[in-house]
């Protein structure tokens, strides 16, 4: 597990057009930094900005704390939530969550492949099904990643989430025989179906039509 | 066959604009890699179809693609010569209405370079400028 990451924000003003707002949001952004908000232990929210370069630092080395320094102080949040604009090119806006170091948390941890699988050298599809997974975990100790090894897997095998080595006090949220990854032969692949030229018809749905009264 | 609907309510729609950028279906979400459109526009079902062929004997069943977009949209036209009026033409063909944004096809189990390969020879044959894509990271 990586460490906070110590970032230096600045606290916006909370009134409308002065601090927050899709204007103010919109020259901060042009500025070079990302409007964000801390809330939770059900303190007032603080709506803060934080340099874009830092954000893709903390981005890079996939850290889910942050420790914020800012005028009022420092405060250990959890990331959670990022928005990007619609082409996922820029970060828009970023929620933070206060916590506690020993507090028990839900986040997401990224689920990471090692090893080669057998099955693809074996003429089998590799289809990685889960690419992240809940946890409940504390706070200090969330994982980085949780490392799957394909290494023996063949045609037919599957890992499934109960079968998921994690780390100490880590806990799984979901169902247990969800699959995370398998090796499909090629021929369990639908065959290409050749285009039609003659194309039919979708089946109708009469919308019913209300009698007239007279 | 073409992609369509396998049920609509009304047969026929009216042309519409295609407004704004997609909020939805604009991230990587099955694949590792993805394949997304800068350019509002309409797909059809044929374009579609012919994608994954690119695709398919591109990667040569090393990898699965994921097709994100599916043709809701009935395209009309009337024939060459006919005289105004007498109503609106025929269904011609079915069409995916994207947006900016919007992840067309995505592809799993198969290296960057692959999907890159891939993915070139794919947007030739769309009517849309694309670029290629990777998974938003998780935090």
């Amino acid at each position: 597990m990586a460490e906070a990451v110590k970032i230096q924000v600045e606290v916006r003003e909370a009134a409308k057009n002065k601090g927050t707002g899709s204007r103010v949001s919109r020259k901060l952004r042009a500025k070079g930094r990302i409007p964000a908000i801390i809330y939770g232990h059900k303190q007032a929210p603080t709506p803060i900005s934080i340099a874009r370069a830092t954000v893709w630092e903390m981005i890079k080395k996939s850290t889910h704390l942050a420790e914020l320094q800012m005028a009022g102080g420092t405060e250990t949040v959890l990331v959670k939530d990022i928005q990007w604009d619609h082409l996922g090119k820029e970060i828009i806006h970023i929620d933070f969550a206060r916590v506690n170091a020993e507090e028990s948390i839900v986040t997401d941890v990224r689920l990471d492949l090692r090893g080669e699988a057998p099955g693809v050298a074996e003429g089998g599809v590799l289809e990685h099904l889960l690419h992240s997974i809940h946890v409940t975990c504390l706070a200090r100790a969330i994982p980085d990643s949780i490392k799957v090894d394909i290494g023996e897997l063949h045609i037919g095998k599957a890992i499934h989430i109960r079968e998921l080595k994690l780390p100490e006090g880590v806990i799984v949220k979901g169902d247990p025989e969800s699959l995370v990854v398998h090796v499909i032969s090629r021929s369990a692949e639908p065959e290409p179906t050749a285009v039609d030229g003659t194309a039919t018809q979708p089946e109708m749905i009469k919308p019913e039509r209300k009698e007239k009264e007279d | 066959m073409p992609l369509m609907p396998k049920r609509v309510k009304y047969r026929k729609s009216q042309k519409g604009r295609v407004k704004g950028n997609a909020t939805r279906g604009n991230y990587v979400a099955f694949g590792e890699y993805g394949l997304q459109t800068l350019e509002p526009g309409k797909i059809s079902a044929a374009t579609i179809e012919a994608g994954r062929v690119v695709a398919s004997q591109s990667i040569k069943a090393g990898g699965k693609l994921y097709i994100r977009i599916f043709p809701h949209k009935s395209i009309t036209s009337i024939p060459a010569e006919t005289r105004m009026g007498k109503g609106k033409g025929e269904v011609e063909y079915w069409a995916a209405i994207v947006k900016p944004g919007t992840v067309l096809y995505e592809l799993g189990g198969v290296t960057e370079e692959a999907a890159r390969a891939t993915f070139a020879r794919l947007s030739y044959k769309l009517p849309v400028s694309c670029r290629f894509i990777t998974r938003r990271p998780t935090l």
